[in-house]
């Protein structure tokens, strides 16, 4: 005997199939962001007392001024650049063109530890290590903050493009070899990409379980690796139509998404999901790039001025402004910008809706 | 045997272009592999000045870095350089260059293309050129004065000191010496000279040898530089920077088990244009007891 269906549960279930459609496989609507400048403050040697105890202390680099302030604009420390100067959360080095003996300094300004080090100095955003880098590019050691050796890795060949993260150092080589140590000074995993008339490696990042890495000319690669069962491995594989011969820029967004690779005006966005490619098209020189929360924020020189840029992720243009100076500096915080132009920092908040 | 394949190797390299000096005037400020108190010296340093630079052979350009201009994700000693990939796999690096001079237009140069200008950016104690020839493929670092063209050099390297230093004292070992029995490990202050200038540079030498009673005991040679182990080794001895040097000009020639009676000690440096010096030590070793 055949089963009558009822029209009206025909109906639900038609229903609450297309509803359950849209929510496993949303339409892409665009998003509706806007900019709101939050403080403009003024940028100038010293020490100040941030009140806020309590909100993250980050840090800025524009041109000779580097400094620490918080999200509400209370600047810790403002000092000048001597040759150059290494950057964390915690603290700096500021260094000399020749050095011996380096000082960190805490993000107040205050007197931590001096080291002796022949190379010069990298802290990585996060975390307390203090890495040196041999000054030829041959070498990179990590020291304790009594200046004692960790360990040190040599090659023979200098290093291209360094990647540190919490656990994990990705080393470019330009010899054509990229390695991945542990925070032991281990070799995690090296590869060699292969596949072009000159092998080089001209930028790399990394992401949690994740290694992106730009090789070659003629023609020029991007290769990713995945680790999968305790080891890495390529997963994926494209020439790229770029003829760089030197660092180029590489990055994954904060949450590991989306990969942003510098292109000749452009920006290549790969959807790290479904492997999707997207270009966002600038202009000039690209000089930072930044990606967080679904923004992606560029500044590219166009002669002396920078061009600032807002999209979002993956292919969203949504701001571009023409600064007249090429002096400018970029952080980003969540769905907070911070720019230092002309001697004033400024925070930008990027909302929604 | 592997030093000898490599030495073929670069002859066969470079038969076809004979390589050039990169500046005109080549006034020689540093050698390969001298110390750097705490690693080795990858190249040699050119100096005469704000010289304009030629690549040594003709060349493609494989990597360059102005710090104003370009991304760097680490802090560049270097200075301002550029990378050239010549036949094979060797590579010349070109470094601390003035700023603004290196010459981006071109990818591919000729002997007669400049590259740029000597300067002093980076990690730099006045204006030189840092330059230093890489083996990618045979993973090596190489003494530049073995593909460049000889230069003219008379003097000698000087073997000023030696010392021994047991398991406590340091002692400058001098001739008649009566020593103690046991193990001591042989130092010595060795270095050349630059001819060019009337006051004292030194430089490292190509290579010095320890005798012991007619019988060598140890041979250093600054051709090559290989990462083995994490760590730069001379090819030839498998020395790293701290199994080599004690400071800058000091050298660890090997360790010795001195046993009762005469012994002849020589020791030879040469430099890379053949010039030898030797200095000999007769000295009596007695039981400690």
């Amino acid at each position: 005997m055949q089963k009558k269906i009822n029209p009206g549960r025909l109906l639900l279930i038609t229903f609450i199939v297309l509803i359950s459609y849209f929510f496993l496989f949303p339409y892409p609507l665009g998003r509706e962001l806007h900019l709101k400048p939050v403080w403009a403050k003024e940028l100038r040697a010293g020490n100040f007392n941030g009140s806020s105890e309590n909100e993250p202390i980050t840090w800025l680099k524009m041109g000779d001024f580097f400094g620490y302030f918080n999200l509400s604009g209370d600047f810790y420390y403002v000092g000048r650049v001597f040759f150059d100067v290494a950057l964390s959360n915690t603290g700096f080095v500021n260094f000399a063109k020749i050095t011996e003996n380096l000082v960190f300094i805490d993000n107040k300004g205050r007197f931590l530890f001096s080291f002796q080090s022949y190379g010069y100095p990298v802290l990585p955003d996060k975390g307390e290590g203090i890495f040196t880098v041999n000054t030829d590019l041959c070498g990179i050691r990590e020291l304790n903050r009594e200046g004692e050796l960790l360990w040190q890795k040599e090659f023979a060949t200098p290093i291209t493009a360094l990647s540190i993260k919490e656990d994990y150092l990705l080393i470019g080589l330009l010899e054509g070899r990229f390695e991945l140590l542990d925070r032991e000074g281990l070799l995690e995993f090296e590869f060699i990409p292969t596949g072009s008339r000159i092998e080089t490696i001209l930028g790399v990042a990394q992401m949690q379980r994740r290694l992106a890495v730009i090789s070659g000319i003629d023609p020029q690669q991007l290769s990713i690796f995945e680790k999968k069962d305790q080891s890495f491995a390529p997963v994926f594989s494209r020439n790229l139509d770029t003829d760089f011969r030197r660092e180029v820029m590489i990055d994954f967004s904060d949450d590991g998404r989306y990969l942003i690779l510098e292109g000749p005006n452009e920006v290549s966005v790969l959807d790290m999901n479904n492997r999707s490619s997207y270009s966002l098209p600038t202009s000039g020189r690209l000089k930072n790039i930044s990606a967080a929360n679904e923004i992606l924020i560029t500044l590219s020189e166009v002669g002396g001025s920078t061009i600032f840029q807002v999209s979002g992720l993956p292919n969203q243009q949504l701001y571009s402004e023409l600064i007249s100076t090429q002096d400018v500096f970029l952080r980003q915080i969540d769905e907070h910008l911070f720019l230092a132009i002309d001697g004033h920092l400024v925070r930008i908040d990027v909302l929604e809706g | 045997m592997r030093n000898l394949f490599i030495f073929i190797y670069l002859l066969l390299s470079f038969t076809v272009n004979a390589l050039e000096w990169p500046v005109e005037k080549v006034i020689l400020t540093a050698t390969f592999a001298e110390s750097r108190q705490d690693h080795f010296h990858t190249g040699i340093d050119l100096g005469g000045g704000e010289q304009t630079i030629f690549p040594i052979s003709p060349g493609e350009v494989v990597f360059a870095y102005e710090k104003r201009s370009d991304y760097s994700s680490l802090p560049v000693g270097l200075g301002n350089f550029v990378v050239l990939q010549h036949q094979e796999s060797i590579r010349s690096i070109y470094c601390h260059l003035k700023d603004d001079t290196l010459k981006r237009s071109l990818t591919e140069f000729s002997l007669q293309d400049p590259l740029g200008t000597i300067g002093d950016s980076g990690h730099s104690h006045g204006k030189h050129l840092h330059l230093s020839l890489i083996d990618s493929e045979m993973k090596t670092i190489i003494n530049p004065f073995l593909v460049l063209p000889p230069l003219t050099d008379r003097q000698a390297p000087v073997i000023r000191r030696l010392f021994m230093k047991g398991e406590e004292d340091l002692v400058e070992l001098r001739e008649g010496d009566e020593l103690k029995t046991g193990e001591v490990h042989i130092l010595a202050e060795i270095y050349d000279l630059r001819e060019d200038v009337s006051f004292i540079w030194k430089l490292a030498p190509y290579k010095i040898l320890l005798y012991v009673n007619g019988k060598e005991v140890n041979q250093m040679s600054f051709n090559f530089l290989q990462a083995e182990d994490g760590r730069l080794v001379l090819s030839d001895s498998r020395e790293g920077y701290g199994e080599l040097y004690v400071s800058d000009w000091i050298y660890k020639l090997g360790s010795l088990d001195l046993t009762p009676g005469e012994t002849h000690m020589q020791v030879f440096s040469r430099d890379f244009a053949g010039n030898v010096s030797q200095r000999e030590y007769f000295f009596q070793v007695k039981n400690s007891n």
